[in-house]
Order: structure tokens, then C-alpha cells, then sequence
């Protein structure tokens, strides 16, 4: 059996796929996650709580509000402390533009190229000028919503254990509100590009279970299980070809992310992996509605932050980051160190789904120039964050 | 007709190499709309597997070559000694790349170490500006011009509240500027992830952050989180 890797293009973070040829036909696949490992579960250990969200957020650029809320939210649940209102609220906002900035930089930038087979979005501008220049819009009101809410569009310093810094500035914020308002009667029309399932190669249904949280707790296929014992339910591994260690339960393959979120809303099935593009086109829509609901409402704003104090204990918060569940989990001493610290990403939970898909979309398919092809598109139609996958393996 | 034609020149050519880094720098010079779409026009972005599968030659040159990340293997250093051989231009951009930031005391390199570098453009992540003037310097044969000053200087240029005055710990005082103030614009005090100015003066910053309720066995870790060389965390 010979085997051959190819790189993995249009995907956030270094990774390969790893062919397996017996006979001319594919007979076995594996996914590689070869980001430099940076080890943020170490390196926040020994540090102050009030230092993790800086340091937490640069586990990924594009996931930097994901992982800083989620990362206060837990580090607010060890220490017992409840934010303000403002706080709470303003947080939403942020995750509503990284929720668009997220999925319209995967569908416009890093999907579409494939549906007119360019190599990127530079040779599709020749194609559909009008669509990606509407794609990057809507993407600059994501950065704007995560500007405006996080004070910064890529690692937001506005948000702090206790709560948020500072709130923004009205003007700013009637800005926003219009634009969004726009943005909403104009998404449906693009979001087609995106559901019309004759775009996709054929893909078929995968037998996994799907990943979810309502934020108190884990959704495995729709059932209840608690935060607090996310390792009896993510049981992971660490493989010697992936730098990213993989998630499985009891066995079986995980799936987290859009497709997973809205697996028991949409007929999508048909379109197998590209469902999950498909249900990002949707959730674009959602989070336009949403941010437009936000602005309707009144904001009390008195009170930001609330007076936070060092205590021994533990906390796990999971939230809905726009490529899937992200958890994080930490222990602190009576001083506010840092002692243990677990980051579990949605692209490292994927990792298997990702290989029974290509298996069961390619299995056996015969070697020609455009098996790598369809295998990275298969890959990327997952929207792998490889920096996030590979933020754990301890350093050498 | 005259018989003079502006020639349109040649997009630059831009290899983008990641290191150890979380893709924000890049992500920094891919922000924007038409903008972006502009820029897409005069500046080619010739290996940046983030957004292209176009896969260079080995032996293929660019104009300018931007590394984001720190460095860690022999493999890196090899890398980056071969694109160091053929590029008129390397730029090291960004925190990791600078030897600072989040990644200090992994045991990783600055790109600085390695290779020869013609500019180092700061921040965690630097701003869209300031990446892509340094794309059109290059484009047109030079770099840009050094930002000197530290960020309280941007801020009170625009009449920014002052946040120390307000109570708050700002890094302005010792943060190399180029960023207008982006943060305190905000209400936002300076982080620092510009690292520090020439100018920086570390006695009296410390004073001004203890004095606002930083505590003592945090300050000296809030002081250098970005700050490179002998002023930084060992690495």
C-alpha cells in the first residue's frame, strides 16, 4: 500500500491528509493537524486568573472572542462572581460579529473558491465579483461588531474576568445598528450560493454523534450531560500523525459545529458534509436577526465590571463558538494562580468525523489528479481551525 | 496620443510564511472590503495557504516575504534561511515573530535570530495600515519610514480621555506607537502588545501601575508580557 500526504490549503493552520493507495483506489485516510504546538494549557498554569483572557485569546485570531469569553465565563464560575447585565449583553454582541466574521470568511473566502474551481478568492473576484464583494462587506461588519463590542476585532481586550472594560460609543453603536438592519433584508438572497445543494459534490450522512451546548449543558445527541464531567463524555486520545489530540465517546466519532447545531432543523442530510455549509449560510442569518434584536433593546449601563476576589476553585464553561462546542476548564488556588487549565477545541473534537467522512465519501475512489482535490474540500467544508487543534500538545 | 503610457508594474509578489502564531497578522492584512478587493489588485499573494491553494515551486521568489510566529525547529530555521537567500525583503511581523508576546518562555525563537531581517513591524496583532504600507513601500522598491514615540503620544494627539488620569493601568507611557491609540480610543487601556518604545521609562510606569492598584507580584509580568530582548521574559 503506498501512501502520499498532501497539504492542506485554504484552511486555517498548517495540516496534511494522508492518502492510503492500495490497488489505484483510496483505501485508508488520515488527518494531520502539524500546527507548531504552543501549549496554552501550560502556559497559562502558574499565572493569575485576571492574566488568562490576554493570553487565552491568542490561541486563534479568528476565535480569539470565542476563547476569551468562554475562558471568563469559566474562570467567573470558579471564583463565583456574576456579571453585570451590560457585561453579559455586550459579550453577545461580540460573538454575534465573530459568529458572521467566522462563517463568511469560511464561505466566501475558503468555500467558494471550490464551487468554480479557483485556487482562491483573488481568481474568483474575475468570476463573481459582485457576491465576494459582498462577502467581504458583510465579513468587515463582523470585524466592525467585535471592534465596536471588544474594543479590538482580533483578540477584544475589552472583556475582563468580572466583566467588560468599557461601554461603546453611541454613535458607534447607531452605526452598527443600521448597517445591520441592511445586512438582514440582503443576506437571503446570498445565502443561496451556500444552500443550493447542486453547488456540492455528492457527500453522504456519517454515523457520529453530534456536539452541542446551551451553555449549562453538553449535548451529546440531544441529551443532557453535565458540564463538570465533559471528560467522561469527550474521551480523548493523543495519535503519533496528529499534533492535535482527538475526541471520541465511547468509541464513536464526534461532530460538532454548524452541521451538528442544526442537525434536527433542516433537510440537509443529502448534502453530507457540505450541510455544514449549508447550516453556516443559515446561522449568517440568525446572528443578523440577532444582532438587530439586541439593539432593540435598552441597555443599562451603570455598572460594567464587578469587584472580583482570589478563591480556591473550579470552573467549565462551554459555549457555542461558530466552528463548534469550545470548553474550557480551570482550577485556581486560594491566591487566584492558575493550577490546572484544559482547552478542549471543536477541530480537535472533529478530527475523527473528518476522517469517517473522507472514508465514507471516498472509499475506494480510483487515484486520479482530483482525489487530493475532493479530499481537501471534504476537509475544509468542516472549517478546521488548526491553531486551535493544536494549542495542547505539551512542548518538548 | 501621447507617447507616453504609464506602465501598470507587476503586482508584488507576497509569500506569506506561519510559524507559531495563531494567524492573527495575517489575518490583519486580510482585513477589509472593497478595500481588500483593491488590494488584491497590486499585491498578489503568491504562497499564503490561509486563503490560496496556489503552492509555489520550491525554488519559486517573491518580492516580500511576511513571517507571522515564532520559531521552533530545524525545519523552520531551514526555511527561513532559504526564503532569507532569495528575497530582497523579509519582514518579520507581529509579536511571536518579534520574540515577545504570549509564546515568551516556550523555548521558541525570534525570526530575528535566525535570519536577517529588513523590518519588524510590531503589535499583537499590528493594524491593517500599518501592513499594508509596508506591502507599498516595498512595492514601490523601499520600506516605510520607522514609527518613533510611544502610544500616549497618538492618544493625546487626538484628545483621547487619559485613562491613568482616569484611574486605569494604561501602557501608553512605554509602548511603541503606530497604532493611533486604537485601545484607549476605546476606553481601553494599552495592553502593551506593541512592546516597549526606546524612550520607555520602566520606574515611573511601574510606579503609575501600582499606584492604580496593580498588584506587586503582577506588575513586573504585566510590564514585559510584549516586551522583546533584555527588556522581555527570558525565551
Amino acid at each position: 500500500m503506498a501512501s502520499r500526504f498532501e497539504l492542506l490549503t485554504r484552511i486555517e493552520g498548517a495540516g496534511e491528509v494522508q492518502l492510503q493507495i492500495a490497488d489505484g483506489r483510496l483505501a485508508a485516510v488520515r488527518v494531520a493537524m502539524l500546527d507548531i504546538p504552543r501549549g496554552f494549557d501550560n502556559l497559562v498554569r502558574g499565572r493569575h486568573f485576571s492574566e488568562v483572557p490576554l493570553l487565552v485569546s491568542r490561541v486563534c485570531a479568528i476565535c480569539s472572542a470565542a476563547h476569551r469569553v468562554v475562558a471568563v465565563r469559566a474562570l467567573e464560575q470558579a471564583l463565583q462572581v456574576t456579571v453585570p447585565p451590560a457585561a453579559a449583553a455586550l459579550r453577545e454582541l461580540l460573538l454575534l460579529g465573530a459568529l458572521i466574521e467566522s462563517h463568511v470568511l469560511h464561505l466566501f473566502l475558503l468555500v467558494y473558491p471550490d464551487l468554480h474551481h479557483c485556487a482562491s478568492v483573488t481568481e474568483l473576484l474575475a468570476i463573481a465579483p459582485d457576491q465576494v464583494k459582498a462577502g467581504l462587506e458583510l465579513r468587515q461588519l463582523g470585524r466592525r461588531l467585535q471592534e465596536v463590542a471588544g474594543g479590538r476585532a482580533i483578540h477584544p481586550p475589552n472583556v475582563v474576568v468580572g466583566g467588560i472594560i468599557a461601554w461603546p460609543d453611541q454613535n458607534e453603536l447607531d452605526s452598527l445598528s443600521a448597517s445591520l438592519c441592511g445586512w438582514q433584508k440582503q443576506w437571503p438572497a446570498l445565502q443561496t450560493i451556500f444552500t443550493n445543494a447542486e453547488a456540492y459534490p455528492a457527500s453522504h450522512p456519517i454515523a457520529v454523534c453530534t456536539l452541542t451546548t446551551d451553555a449549562a449543558y453538553l449535548l451529546l445527541d440531544s441529551t443532557k450531560r453535565p458540564l463538570a464531567a465533559y471528560a467522561e463524555i469527550l474521551n480523548g486520545v493523543d495519535v503519533d500523525y496528529s499534533r492535535a489530540r482527538q475526541y471520541q465517546f465511547d468509541g464513536v466519532p464526534i461532530l460538532s459545529g454548524a452541521r451538528a447545531r442544526q442537525a434536527t432543523d433542516h433537510a440537509d442530510a443529502a448534502l453530507g458534509v457540505f450541510a455544514n455549509c449549508a447550516a453556516q449560510a443559515r446561522e449568517i442569518g440568525a446572528a443578523l436577526d440577532a444582532a438587530v434584536a439586541w439593539f432593540a433593546d435598552e441597555k443599562i449601563t451603570e455598572e460594567l465590571c464587578c469587584p472580583v476576589t482570589a478563591a480556591a476553585g473550579r470552573g467549565v464553561a462551554a459555549l457555542e463558538a461558530p466552528r463548534g462546542t469550545l470548553l474550557h476548564a480551570y482550577r485556581l488556588s486560594a491566591d487566584g494562580t492558575v493550577l490546572e487549565a484544559e482547552i478542549i477545541t471543536p477541530t480537535a473534537i472533529n478530527q475523527l468525523a473528518m476522517e469517517l467522512q473522507l472514508m465514507t465519501d471516498l472509499q475506494g475512489a480510483k487515484d486520479d489528479a482530483g482525489l487530493a482535490t475532493r479530499a481537501a474540500q471534504i476537509i475544509r467544508a468542516f472549517d478546521p481551525c488548526i491553531s486551535c487543534a493544536v494549542h495542547r500538545v505539551e512542548r518538548r | 496620443m501621447s507617447g507616453i503610457t504609464a506602465k501598470v508594474p507587476d503586482p508584488l509578489q507576497v509569500g506569506v510564511v506561519k510559524l507559531a502564531s495563531c494567524s492573527g497578522c495575517q489575518l490583519s492584512l486580510l482585513a477589509g472590503g472593497d478595500g481588500l478587493i483593491q488590494r488584491l489588485q497590486w499585491l498578489q499573494l503568491a504562497r499564503c495557504t490561509l486563503i490560496s491553494s496556489a503552492l509555489p515551486q520550491p525554488a519559486a521568489c517573491f518580492d516580500l516575504v511576511l513571517v507571522e510566529g515564532a520559531v521552533e525547529s530545524a525545519a523552520d530555521r531551514e526555511l527561513l534561511h532559504s526564503l532569507r537567500r532569495k528575497t530582497p525583503f523579509l519582514v518579520a511581523v507581529g509579536a511571536c515573530a518579534l520574540g515577545s508576546g504570549v509564546l515568551q518562555g516556550q523555548g521558541l525563537q525570534a525570526v530575528a535570530d535566525v535570519v536577517s531581517v529588513d523590518a519588524c513591524i510590531p503589535g499583537c496583532p499590528p493594524s491593517t495600515t500599518e501592513l499594508v504600507t509596508l506591502c507599498g513601500a516595498v512595492a514601490r522598491g523601499g520600506l516605510p519610514a520607522a514609527v518613533t514615540g510611544v502610544v500616549c503620544i497618538e492618544c493625546r494627539a487626538q484628545e483621547i480621555r487619559c485613562l491613568l488620569e482616569a484611574g486605569l493601568p494604561c501602557l501608553g507611557p512605554i509602548t511603541r506607537a503606530g497604532c493611533q491609540a486604537a485601545c484607549p480610543a476605546r476606553g481601553i487601556p494599552c495592553e502593551g502588545c506593541r512592546g516597549w518604545a526606546e524612550e520607555a521609562n520602566e520606574a515611573e510606569m511601574r510606579r503609575l501601575l501600582l499606584e492604580r492598584g496593580v498588584d506587586a507580584t503582577l506588575v513586573d509580568r504585566k510590564l514585559r508580557q510584549f516586551a522583546e530582548g533584555d527588556h522581555g521574559q527570558s525565551v
